[in-house]
């Protein structure tokens, strides 16, 4: 069992993470929905989306570098979930996404991603696995791969959300040449620096991993949102409360 | 019988070794059982990378067949042709291990995919790099010709300000009286040590909490990521 102190707050914490998840899902299940916060770039991609299929144009979705199996595991789910909600209206019209990835596990997520939406709509037939494209294996060439997919894909709009570093740049440039309205989610701090300047929306930090609540309004993604709003609010109390305990006991940091 | 076989058992057993996982980080006595998990991932890892091969030639392949930004596309099958008959021919060197002076240089001065790596990907690589802070400055360029409302117009002044002050904060400006620089160095070190640093920490606490959700959907079977 757990001895050490940080082992215990942390088996602690996702007990009670785990709980409200699990309540929150069920009142969301039980027909309770809360008022999501505002993520602009999120809540209009459903939007975008219809206007790209009414136009007959593909909806580039680049996944990014990371994986399933590492580090990177939920931030690539994250992005994952992104397809999902955008999979299923595709599905519906067969006009799929045009997904990049720059990681073989990632690719075979992505591709059962689009499987599942075109069974769910009983479209199998219509589905094409070139609509998920395995670019490159690291980042660099990842980001030229798309934007000369971006340079020739005829498309109003781009969407970024997964695993991206400082190449982001490049893949938010060429958009911006070309005119693109960009959403994207990143969770690495470099890549969230370098596409403020470019993209029309921008989820930053945990608004990536909202994105399910969103697109795809499940009452498991919208009760883990509300979860984690309740326990970021009590770990922002926490970090101010024990910030004034230590002015008050005279422990003020020099 | 095919829920069973295409949702039940591939969320059973991504639910158990989620759990396994979770356990071993909190029992130390089986993190034995952890590193059995990683590498047999990597196995799998490895297979999915087959699938990756396949879908580049597909996607290339046809490209060039419709005659759809085919130039590209041949020029990556070509690249993706040559490299493999690299890595064949160090393949069979390695082989022929006997054959005296020529692997002895081999081996000292790398093998040739080293040298595929070393002298055109690692250039090329870079030489993108180096093209980074001209993109980031262009682009910073045009967020302050296009942003509209007077928030997102604010928030560029914003941006350029806090750029300018830690980008001249970081120059030797000795001409500059000592007031000047030692002011700009001060606000470079304050922005960098306490209002990015309190930013990021913030970010980084929030990216955390959503890691630790998307583990748990996944854990309590609410996110079924793997099956139908």
């Amino acid at each position: 069992m757990p001895t050490d102190l940080a082992q215990i707050i942390g088996l602690v914490l996702i007990l009670v993470f785990g709980i409200s998840i699990a309540v929150f899902s069920g009142s969301a299940l039980a027909g309770r929905r809360p008022t999501l916060r505002s993520l602009p770039g999120f809540r209009s991609l459903p939007g975008q989306l219809s206007q790209v299929i009414e136009e007959g144009q593909s909806l580039p979705l680049s996944l990014g570098s990371g994986g399933v199996g590492g580090g990177d595991t939920a931030t690539t789910l994250a992005g994952l979930a992104v397809l999902e909600g955008l999979a299923e209206e595709s599905a519906a019209t067969d006009v799929p996404p045009t997904v990049t990835v720059a990681d073989p596990t990632t690719l075979v997520m992505a591709q059962d991603v689009l499987r599942r939406a075109y069974a769910q709509q009983g479209n199998t037939a219509g589905l094409d696995f070139r609509s998920v494209r395995y670019v490159a294996a690291s980042p660099l060439p990842y980001a030229a791969g798309v934007m000369d997919l971006l340079s020739n894909e005829e498309t109003g709009t781009s969407v970024m959300a997964g695993v991206f570093g400082s190449e982001a740049a490049f893949i938010a440039e060429e958009g911006s040449r070309q005119g693109l309205i960009q959403v994207a989610g990143v969770a690495d701090l470099t890549s969230q620096a370098v596409l403020y300047p470019s993209v029309n929306h921008l989820a930053i930090g945990e608004e990536m991993y909202a994105a399910g609540a969103y697109l795809s309004a499940k009452p498991a993604s919208v009760g883990s949102l509300v979860a984690q709003d309740l326990i970021r609010l009590i770990l922002v109390i926490s970090v101010l409360g024990f910030g004034l305990l230590t002015l008050l006991l005279g422990g003020a940091p020099r | 019988m095919k829920r069973l076989v295409t949702a039940i058992i591939p969320s059973v057993i991504t639910i158990f070794f989620l759990g396994l996982t979770l356990l071993t980080y909190l029992v130390p006595t089986l993190a034995v059982v952890r590193s059995v998990l990683v590498e047999l991932a990597v196995i799998v890892a490895a297979f999915a990378m087959l699938v990756g091969v396949v879908n580049v030639l597909y996607v290339h392949g046809t490209n060039i067949i419709r005659r759809r930004g085919w130039f590209y596309s041949l020029v990556l099958l070509l690249s993706f042709v040559g490299v493999l008959l690299v890595a064949l021919f160090d393949l069979v060197l390695s082989l022929n291990r006997v054959s005296g002076t020529a692997l002895a240089q081999q081996a000292t001065s790398g093998t040739a995919m080293t040298l595929v790596y070393q002298y055109i990907l690692i250039p090329i690589q870079a030489s993108l790099t180096a093209l980074l802070p001209f993109f980031l400055a262009f682009a910073a360029y045009r967020t302050l010709r296009t942003r509209r409302t007077v928030g997102s117009t604010l928030g560029a002044l914003v941006f350029l300000i806090t750029a300018m002050v830690v980008l001249l904060g970081q120059l030797p400006l000795s001409d500059l009286p000592l007031l000047v620089s030692s002011g700009l160095g001060t606000a470079r070190e304050a922005i960098i040590g306490v209002w990015a640093m309190a930013g990021m920490r913030g970010i980084l606490l929030g990216v955390a909490l959503g890691i630790i959700a998307t583990a748990l959907r996944v854990l309590i079977g609410a996110d079924r990521p793997s099956s139908d």
